[in-house]
């Protein structure tokens, strides 16, 4: 659970994602502020704009292109910010980038509702770190 | 008015191209697939518990969920084997004594095992996991011209194949995704790369690991 009461932001252009994402957090943390940005366009800006402390999901894909570079100005400029990097696919390669750019894990996106559960309690709790495709931690 | 015939891709850039086109497929596919199973599975949580399994929900939701899972198991195959055409190898050069160590290995060559092969030891470990699990193997080793051969038992599956693993996956991705045969493609192309060769022949998991001079 979120129990710190951190805001938490999804960042995903694919509705479908962002809503089922959203749909799945409340049932993990129904508490939780939770806001949803699937224009996707100068995300750098509106990131910086977050709540303190907030926990951020990114789509590794952007319009502009990959996440990444996002992820390094952002995380520089907003530390306090706990940004999880996430794909359909994502390699050990795509993990270790997202890692030195700023983020607290790069994850590819779980299969399963059972397996989102479990990657949204790990990284609100703090025990995130690079992670399998069915969100447990590695 | 004349027309300027664009100069035609290089097999190198041809061969760049279709990689990316593998790494986009496993990708760009799973993305609207996964929104198919996750929605499926909230869906069925709203469906009746005591609804008969002949109910039409059931019986299309069941469906939707099988399709989705074997769709998954498709892509995956698909991503692992595009991550074995880019992933890091690390080709300098390791011992077989390191390499074979906990199998139980016959052969004729009296100093085995300083002899040393240029691949990145992790992939020859992963053929061993996959054809053995991790129980020691009995591993045939002979030296022919400057390869190292190694013969390993095969399993039910590969018993039944001969030659390329990934000439089986791509002939049929539906019988062979998420089985033993789609890791050993994978290990078949990042070995390619390296110059060693692996395939199945006689009932066997056969392994070509060229030699290399490196320091004791």
């Amino acid at each position: 659970m979120n129990d710190d009461g951190r805001p938490i932001i999804i960042v995903d252009d694919d509705i479908d994602h962002a809503v089922i994402m959203r749909t799945v957090l409340s049932m993990v943390a129904p508490g939780a502020a939770v806001s949803v940005a699937t224009d996707t366009r100068n995300v750098d800006v509106q990131l910086l704009q977050a709540p303190r402390d907030a926990v951020v999901f990114m789509d590794r894909m952007l319009p502009d292109g990959e996440a990444f570079a996002v992820v390094a100005s952002v995380s520089e400029a907003r530390p306090d910010l706990r940004i999880t990097v996430l794909s359909a696919a994502l390699d050990d390669v795509d993990r270790d980038r997202a890692l030195q750019a700023g983020a607290i894990a790069g994850i590819e996106k779980p299969g399963s509702i059972d397996g989102w559960r479990s990657l949204f309690r790990d990284v609100l709790q703090g025990r995130s770190g690079s992670s399998s495709s069915d969100g447990a931690v590695a | 008015m004349t027309l300027t015939r664009p100069a035609a891709a290089s097999g190198a850039e041809l061969q760049e191209l279709l990689d990316s086109l593998l790494y986009s497929v496993s990708h760009d596919l799973r993305s609207p697939l996964l929104s198919m199973s996750l929605s499926s599975e909230l869906i069925a949580g709203q469906v009746d518990p005591h609804a008969p399994e002949s109910s039409s929900a059931t019986v299309a939701l069941e469906a939707l969920q099988h399709g989705a899972k074997d769709l998954e198991r498709m892509l995956q195959a698909i991503a692992l084997l595009s991550r074995a055409r880019r992933r890091p190898l690390d080709a300098g050069g390791v011992h077989l004594q390191a390499l074979l160590g906990g199998q139980v290995v016959i052969s004729d060559e009296a100093n085995l095992g300083q002899l040393a092969v240029a691949v990145d030891p992790m992939v020859v470990r992963e053929v061993l996991d996959v054809v053995g699990g991790h129980i020691p193997l009995e591993v045939r080793a002979s030296v022919e011209e400057r390869v190292v051969v190694l013969r390993l038992p095969g399993t039910d599956r590969t018993d039944a194949l001969a030659g390329s693993f990934v000439r089986a996956v791509v002939g049929s991705l539906q019988a062979y995704a998420g089985t033993e045969i789609e890791r050993l493609a994978a290990s078949e192309i990042a070995l390619t790369r390296q110059g060693a060769h692996l395939s199945a022949v006689d009932g066997s998991v056969v392994l070509w690991l060229p030699l290399v001079e490196v320091e004791p």
